[in-house]
């Protein structure tokens, strides 16, 4: 099933706005809220329990030797037909809403986000696409090595604002370390230097509740690059409706909940040990005789998280940056010019060389 | 990709250079650090009434006795001397052979050369040369300086050598006193005897008395504008470069020459390459999150914590204190000698060496 995002007074088509947190025709300038906008039917497809292949005897034999079938990268591509124009849209079947390519009306996948993909939680975007643009022309402004022609005007044109799925976490750890601690000091008495230790046993407990901790569900992006963009302030988090994906790209989850548990069990209990680690103060050795952590999962929810994506080719160099589409924070490596590296270089070497110079002469 | 790399090189590199350029000026800076020492300690100490230095207190017939034991026998070898040579002490003189070393040409060599370097560094120049046991020599010195002092036949600036030309305990043994006290310090004495000690074991004595001599006035003079001594085939070696420093060059040049020169390329270019490094590593993207970002506080927190006192352990290491200094000079730190005071409540810098 096919949404679409229709204005009720003209029928032209509406996408969400960030400023306005609502949905606003292109055409007429209509004004709707996202609760209001079409919602996804519930399928009445007849739910089946699946075969046990394992119990059911081959009736006939075949070949091995067939020939392969294309596969895009990530599973088959999907056929929709655009309930505007009536075109047929090809996707690949992570994308769960996106722009029809022949009309531009904004839709989205009913069947992508619904059951176990209908997503618990989202937070809208609050930078707009002209603040995306101008963010990422600031932040390449501000790199000191970064080249004059990185991010000209004509290649910021191909941003995208993707609604990411992630899994967020509610985590609760035990934690307890026991150590070996000691405090350690020297002092003079005569002709000797004392050097005392005092040894101390140290234990340490703890219960900690970790809200939310996010991990990215999407298999075609990249894991470090989607840590980097955190944090997300969740004050913004609001109950998914379709209507925010109005105008956006979105994806859904690509590995699930489970799949994705290991990851934060690390991820919190490194927090958990540095935690532990914070509160072991005013020793001068640390040794742990032992360390027990244990991380159980009390809920998680499926959440979409706005990020503004840009593929940039640059002298020959295809490279993805990302920006937090609620904080604006920048992820990427820029490349970096020769040329400024050459003009720090003589600058930082010149300013040294005059103010060493100068001290050599005002040396006593 | 390329690219990155070679920079992330070149600034390893850069780093590389960084480290070693304060790598090595830390090495010459100890060098610094014992002179810093010796211009500390040989200024003059000022005494507050409540800490004023107090004599050890000994009974006046030990101290009789004791000064009688050392001293008469000092000034015994001074009063022999005289005699036996029919030398005087005197105002004119500069050069006192009692051992009949040079011949009368060398001494009035000698002697007008160190009459110039006396007007040069505006002091007393003495050199004595005579035979006796190790043991005396700083004493016999003492005695001279006092004997000269009080006379008023030198200066109370004085820089005075001995030539210790006794068949078993060849050497010299040089003290200062007034301004040579700190100018002519116990390390400049070393560098000094570093110096003349190779003349005289080339058997060329006159050589090694106008270099002491040449020296003395060198350092006495040595924070006025001076690039470089001697006139007459007397050098002061060539390690003598300005950027040693127990000495300053005032000039314009020399005042731009007191870091050397390699450190002056090499520091900036380490300078450089430490800031591209620091550019390099942080371009691109930082985690602004932590172990504390998405932790309730409200419900998160230690729920037991014990910190159990064991034991103590002590153990010691012998490390003796630098025994302190009287009469304002250095002592320790030679194994040949240092400054001292003498019978007449002179103080001054010393050192010796046998050859």
């Amino acid at each position: 099933m096919v949404l679409d995002f229709k204005c009720p007074q003209c029928g032209g088509g509406m996408e969400y706005d960030s400023e306005l947190g609502k949905l606003q025709c292109r055409s007429c300038g209509f004004e709707q809220a996202v609760e209001d906008a079409p919602e996804i039917e519930e399928d009445d497809s007849v739910s089946v329990e699946p075969f046990d292949g394992g119990s059911i005897p081959d009736e006939a034999e075949f070949s091995n030797e067939t020939e392969e079938k294309e596969t895009s990268l990530y599973g088959e591509e999907q056929e929709f037909f655009c309930n505007s124009c009536g075109a047929a849209i090809v996707t690949e079947p992570e994308v769960s809403a996106t722009h029809c390519p022949y009309c531009g009306s904004a839709v989205a996948f009913g069947e992508r986000l619904q059951g176990k993909l209908a997503p618990d939680k989202v937070i809208p975007f609050t930078v707009s696409k002209e603040e995306a643009k101008a963010g990422f022309r600031k932040w390449a402004k501000n790199g000191l090595l970064t080249p004059k022609d990185f991010m000209t005007e004509k290649r910021l044109g191909e941003i995208t604002g993707i609604y990411v799925p992630f899994w967020l976490y509610d985590m609760h750890v035990n934690a307890e370390a026991d150590c070996s601690c000691t405090k350690k000091r020297s002092f003079r008495r005569g002709d000797y230097i004392i050097h005392e230790t005092k040894h101390y046993h140290v234990y340490r407990r703890a219960n900690l509740n970790y809200k939310k901790v996010p991990a990215d569900a999407s298999v075609k992006l990249d894991d470090t690059m989607m840590d980097l963009l955190e944090p997300y302030d969740y004050r913004r988090l609001r109950k998914f409706e379709p209507g925010y994906l109005a105008g956006f790209q979105a994806e859904k989850y690509g590995v699930d909940a489970d799949g994705l548990l290991m990851r934060i069990k690390n991820r919190v209990s490194e927090y958990a040990q540095s935690y532990i680690k914070s509160t072991i103060k005013g020793y001068s050795t640390t040794t742990y005789n032992s360390q027990n952590i244990m991380e159980e999962k009390q809920q998680e929810y499926y959440t979409l998280l706005p990020v503004w994506l840009l593929k940039y080719e640059y002298k020959g160099e295809s490279k993805i940056y990302a920006m937090n589409g609620q904080t604006g924070k920048v992820v990427g490596k820029p490349p970096i010019s020769g040329a400024r590296v050459a003009k720090w270089i003589s600058i930082l070497y010149g300013g040294s060389f005059a103010v060493l110079t100068l001290l050599s002469y005002f040396m006593v | 990709m390329k690219k990155m790399r070679l920079y992330r090189w070149m600034s390893w590199v850069l780093a590389f250079g960084a480290l070693m350029t304060w790598i090595i000026p830390a090495e010459n800076a100890m060098a610094e650090t014992e002179w810093d020492e010796v211009v500390v300690e040989s200024a003059p100490v000022i005494l507050t009434p409540g800490d004023a230095y107090e004599e050890p207190e000994v009974s006046g017939e030990e101290t009789e006795d004791v000064f009688a034991t050392e001293h008469t026998q000092v000034e015994q070898i001074l009063e022999d001397n005289l005699i036996s040579t029919g030398i005087t002490l005197n105002g004119e003189q500069r050069l006192y052979d009692f051992f009949g070393k040079f011949n009368e040409e060398e001494q009035e060599e000698i002697s007008s050369w160190i009459i110039d370097r006396e007007e040069e560094g505006g002091i007393s120049i003495r050199v004595f040369v005579a035979g006796m046991a190790v043991e005396d020599e700083k004493y016999f010195l003492e005695e001279c300086a006092d004997a000269l002092c009080d006379n008023g036949y030198a200066k109370e600036d004085l820089a005075i050598m001995l030539l210790n030309l006794d068949e078993d305990n060849r050497g010299v043994c040089i003290q200062g006193y007034g301004i040579c006290e700190t100018k002519l310090n116990d390390d400049r004495i070393e560098y000094i005897l570093d110096d003349i000690i190779a003349w005289f074991l080339e058997d060329d004595y006159v050589y090694g008395v106008k270099l002491f001599a040449e020296e003395a006035a060198y350092y006495v003079t040595a924070e006025e504008e001076k690039e470089s001594v001697g006139s007459v085939g007397i050098v002061i070696p060539a390690d003598r470069s300005p950027q040693v420093p127990y000495y300053k060059d005032n000039s314009f040049k020399g005042k731009l020459n007191r870091m050397p020169w390699p450190f002056l390329v090499i520091a900036p270019m380490a300078v450089a390459g430490l800031g591209i490094f620091l550019m390099i590593q942080s371009n691109g993207s930082k985690k602004t999150t932590n172990n504390k970002t998405y932790m309730e506080n409200e419900t998160s927190g230690l729920t037991a914590q014990r910190d159990d006192y064991i034991r103590t352990s002590i153990s010691r290491t012998y490390s003796p204190r630098s025994s302190g200094t009287s009469g304002g000079s250095r002592s320790g730190g030679r194994s040949s000698g240092g400054g001292g005071r003498s019978g007449g409540g002179r103080s001054h810098s010393g050192g010796s060496r046998r050859f």
